[in-house]
């Protein structure tokens, strides 16, 4: 069974059936843009994967640290929208997906540009669609980054301290510290 | 003749009351069988998520919508999540009342709630036990300071605190080992404060969190994973502290998965002589007996049980001939939320997460007397660094973005205020006649709001969050009302209240029955008052003082 064929045979399965251990471990074998071709999106369809990680990766672009499509923020995105948000939410969410997908013929800066317009609105406290839809996905994507083990690579990851000091040097350009319980 | 259902005691609920009545009980020599409602979680062994790094959660450990409806009312709780669900009660199962909303939070495992608490321990001073009597409001304590004051230097020898001693009247020193370090801001705002407002004092808060090794217990390792199980067991809960003392005396009789149904009644001798129970996995019945009777089965647990063994002698509740069973319903106000960020101290960080903040003891109506409210409220204070997740909230795109994110951000401090309840008469639960459970019991239906008196409470505590907040030179500074809907601070209290008077309370100074001597009440449905300091350090300390009137009494033959 190839890897294609062990994705959709997962994504058969509910997320719940999914050994997280085994999944992220999966995840982190796969190259982001097999990923993207590769995982079969279960509530998304495959357009609204493909936009998810495309904004997902204007708002989290690789630097020193992975994309958010690199670290399958997209991925968690789908799955979290699906599991946890209530219908409304759900609504809001792919619907501005959808609204998405017709820039398709945009360049790259153009789209980067839109992106931050969108960012400018919806942080304005915009009511408009794409300003609630806007909110809803960018707090995934951050949420999602910093969840995932490639994006923990972006903070300073602690799982024992072993002690608490109160008061120390911040040392330049320190990275923030995450904790497994992620404070 | 025993049989193999006989005891010397039984303690029904295994949670903060029931872990001290077990080792209380079993060391002082008594065949002991404690009865837990939920399932067994052995210390360690039951923490499944306790190493779990957050990637191998799904969801990002936060509640699906399967959880949220499964468990509609547990999953309120802030911390909620794929990590710690499994120690929450399953509200589909366990239905109830709501005449008006209330948040009933439960931990039906062996351990209880005590695998979640928030671990604050405090003493409480006469100006709580004396309040009361001093303002005519419900009844006298029948107990002061004095009485409880060797019971919680017991309790804290035990339980391990750490924490700051300010010897404060309205706050008496404890037993503690040394706080965890205050950061910078802490330490900043604590001189502040103090300086500008000579009444307040800022300390660090006395937790049940060991920064150094006791009784064989770790300390902690700085994790913030607390509600997960520690497998150091460095915050203390029946689970790694009290039932292993137990079960180390070879007395104690563990049996999960018991809902008790009744007490069981004996009109000639006018004691309760056992408990029926149903198991919830077989649902089989059965009886066990025994010579005395510890109730710690959680506030309304332990009234729900009461009211179901009603008999011809107690037609309204076992032991209630006063009537004032299920009444004066209490739970602590949280709101007047207050915020500010600190500008400053860019260069200085921390390192790990403390299992504590900072803590403003009471100081409304201590020395003087505010013209608009009785009692008081404190005041939680937490301060980091803003972190990753300032993200989530603010705009930005983009690497440079993505690089402020991955740095420490602004410190912040934020002040949430807890406030005393008054005891009213007509916050109360009853037994809904038509309405059973799954084991066919009657379910509970509540009814209690908060009155004039905390709402006052509420306005100050914006007031005077945002004025400390301010001479302690914070900006930005924000407050909130944020108030918190009846049972969501999870400090339920009353309901089967001590007192001095056998007709105005159902428990005398030692939670002894007035009506039935043999059957001892020592969770918090026997709280008089309810002060504003979290109450488990007292129901561990009242817990230990009645099994050692108990104990005596039964050498006495009088039980």
């Amino acid at each position: 069974m190839d890897r294609r064929d062990t994705l959709k045979s997962l994504s058969l399965l509910s997320a719940h059936a999914l050994f997280p251990a085994v999944w992220s471990a999966f995840l982190s074998s796969c190259s982001s843009k097999e990923k993207i071709e590769g995982y079969e999106a279960v509530f998304f369809t495959d357009e609204d994967l493909k936009a998810a990680a495309e904004i997902a990766d204007i708002i989290f672009p690789a630097t020193d640290t992975p994309s958010a499509s690199e670290a399958g923020v997209h991925i968690f995105i789908e799955k979290y929208t699906m599991a946890c948000y209530d219908d409304e939410q759900q609504q809001v969410l792919v619907a501005g997906l959808r609204r998405w997908q017709k820039n398709v013929a945009l360049s790259d800066g153009e789209k980067a540009k839109k992106i931050t317009e969108m960012d400018r609105k919806a942080y304005a406290n915009g009511s408009d669609a794409d300003s609630q839809f806007f909110r809803s996905f960018k707090s995934l994507t951050v949420l999602g980054y910093f969840f995932s083990e490639r994006g923990a690579a972006a903070a300073d990851y602690v799982p024992v301290p072993g002690r608490f000091e109160g008061c120390i040097d911040l040392k330049p350009g320190q990275k923030v510290q995450l904790l497994n319980s992620m404070t | 003749m025993r049989t193999q259902n006989h005891f010397d005691a039984i303690v029904i609920g295994s949670g903060m009351s029931g872990g001290w009545a077990a080792k209380e009980l079993t060391e002082k020599g008594l065949k002991t069988l404690v009865l837990e409602r939920g399932r067994n979680v052995e210390h360690i062994k039951d923490y499944p998520t306790a190493h779990t790094a957050p990637w191998e959660f799904p969801y990002a450990m936060k509640a699906t919508r399967e959880d949220r409806e499964r468990q509609p009312i547990q999953s309120t709780v802030f911390h909620f999540g794929q990590s710690n669900k499994h120690f929450f009660i399953d509200d589909s199962e366990n239905p109830y009342i709501q005449e008006k909303p209330f948040n009933w939070i439960r931990g039906t495992q062996v351990g209880g709630k005590s695998l979640l608490w928030s671990r604050h321990v405090f003493r409480w001073s006469d100006l709580d036990f004396e309040a009361n009597l001093k303002e005519g409001v419900a009844i006298d304590w029948p107990i002061r300071y004095k009485d409880i004051e060797p019971w919680y230097d017991y309790v804290e020898s035990f339980i391990g605190v750490s924490g700051e001693n300010a010897g404060l009247s309205q706050l008496p020193d404890q037993i503690m080992q040394p706080p965890h370090e205050m950061n910078c801001v802490e330490r900043h705002c604590k001189q502040k404060i103090n300086a500008h407002y000579p009444d307040r004092h800022m300390i660090s808060a006395r937790v049940a969190v060991l920064t150094q090794p006791h009784l064989g217990r770790g300390a902690c390792m700085s994790r913030n994973m607390c509600s997960r199980g520690c497998p150091y067991g460095a915050y203390f809960s029946s689970n790694s502290s009290t039932l292993p003392a137990a079960a180390k005396t070879g007395n104690m009789t563990l049996r999960p998965h018991s809902i008790v149904h009744s007490l069981i009644y004996d009109k000639e001798t006018n004691r309760a002589v056992g408990v029926n129970v149903i198991d919830s996995e077989t649902m089989e019945t059965h009886e066990f007996f025994a010579e005395v009777i510890f109730m710690c089965a959680s506030t309304l647990g332990t009234t729900q049980i009461l009211m179901n063994s009603a008999s011809d002698t107690f037609p309204d509740g076992f032991a209630n001939s006063s009537g004032v069973l299920g009444h004066y319903l209490m739970d602590h106000l949280e709101g007047g939320f207050s915020g500010g960020k600190f500008r400053g101290f860019d260069d200085k960080y921390y390192y790990g997460s403390k299992p504590n903040g900072m803590y403003i003891p009471r100081f409304r109506n201590v020395s003087d007397r505010h013209p608009d409210f009785t009692r008081g409220y404190a005041f939680e204070c937490y301060s980091s660094r803003e972190h990753w997740g300032r993200g989530m909230n603010q705009a930005g795109v983009g690497s440079d973005f993505k690089d402020k994110l991955s740095h420490p951000g602004d410190w912040t401090m934020v002040l949430v205020g807890y406030a005393e309840c008054l005891p009213y008469k007509h916050n109360k639960v009853t037994l809904d006649k038509n309405e059973k459970d799954k084991w066919g019991l009657p379910v509970l239906s509540i009814n209690m709001d908060y009155g004039e008196n905390e709402n006052k409470m509420l306005k100050d505590m914006m007031k005077t969050g945002a004025e400390m907040l301010e001479a302690a030179g914070l900006e930005e500074i924000w407050s909130a009302e944020h108030k918190s809907i009846p049972g969501a601070v999870i400090h339920e209290m009353g309901t089967a209240r001590m007192g001095r008077d056998p007709k105005t309370s159902v428990l005398n100074a030692y939670n002894q029955c007035h009506d039935v001597p043999n059957v001892f009440i020592t969770d918090g449905s026997c709280m008089t008052s309810s002060a504003c300091q979290n109450p488990s350090l007292t129901y561990m300390a009242l817990t230990a003082r009645a099994c050692h009137y108990a104990v005596e009494e039964l050498k006495k033959g009088r039980l």
